[in-house]
């Protein structure tokens, strides 16, 4: 019994896999898509402090911000 | 003994390798013209060039190599003026191509393949993929997937092709 309910659940689960056709990759190649985008990382590190103390910018070496949450 | 098994299975294999493959007709297609080809308002159908080598370059704004061929490919019409290049554009937003055209070479052909079914039709494995197709409509050779020397390889092989002419 456990055994079908394995083979079920795992056949449910390989239904999410599909293959992404080459000319289909357009919101993939987007850069926010990469996992070590610093955009990514900067736009997360952004939202965290500014929700937790008010503060805006001062993230990026080039720009304006007061650099006082750096 | 073993030979009694090998030679045969051997001698088909060299026949059917020797043996001319019969030739790959292009998928036809009707798509609407992009940037400054836009003006011609009707779509463009690739039956309308048999008789003339097509090369087929299919691109995306969001490709960089594709972004790099496109004016190599420019240079390599200038270069062989019977050669007609259509360049298959498969973003999702027709506007991307558009806006990004205005800064592209107007030597060539743009075309928008929104739907993909083109690229279906000649089951492309990479960004940028070219086709050359020859006079009778059939495909003479492909390069999917960028390559830097592709474009260069293309030209001495035009030169020849058009020389035989």
């Amino acid at each position: 019994m456990k055994r079908y309910l394995f083979g079920t659940v795992l056949f449910m689960l390989l239904q999410a896999c599909a293959v992404v056709k080459p000319y289909e990759r357009e919101i993939l190649s987007d850069p926010i898509m990469d996992p070590k985008s610093q955009f990514t990382k900067q736009t997360l590190s952004e939202k965290f402090y500014s929700t937790r103390e008010g503060s805006v910018g001062g993230q990026s070496d080039i720009g304006g911000g007061c650099g006082c949450a750096k | 003994m073993k030979l009694a098994y090998i030679i045969p299975f051997a001698l088909i294999w060299a026949a059917a390798e020797a043996a001319p493959t019969a030739p790959t007709p292009a998928p036809s297609f009707d798509l609407s013209p992009l940037g400054h080809a836009s003006t011609h308002p009707e779509s463009i159908n690739l039956k309308q060039y048999l008789g003339h080598w097509v090369l087929l370059d299919f691109w995306a704004t969001w490709c960089p190599p594709c972004k790099k061929t496109l004016p190599d490919l420019a240079k390599l019409k200038r270069r062989h003026q019977g050669l007609n290049i259509l360049a298959l554009n498969l973003d999702e937003d027709k506007n991307k191509a558009e806006t990004f055209l205005k800064s592209m070479p107007e030597n060539l052909v743009y075309l928008y393949d929104g739907k993909k079914d083109a690229a279906e039709g000649y089951a492309i494995q990479g960004m940028p993929t070219l086709i050359l197709i020859d006079p009778q409509g059939n495909i003479h050779s492909r390069q999917d997937g960028y390559a830097a020397e592709a474009i260069a390889d293309l030209d001495k092989t035009l030169t020849k092709l058009m020389e035989k002419k």
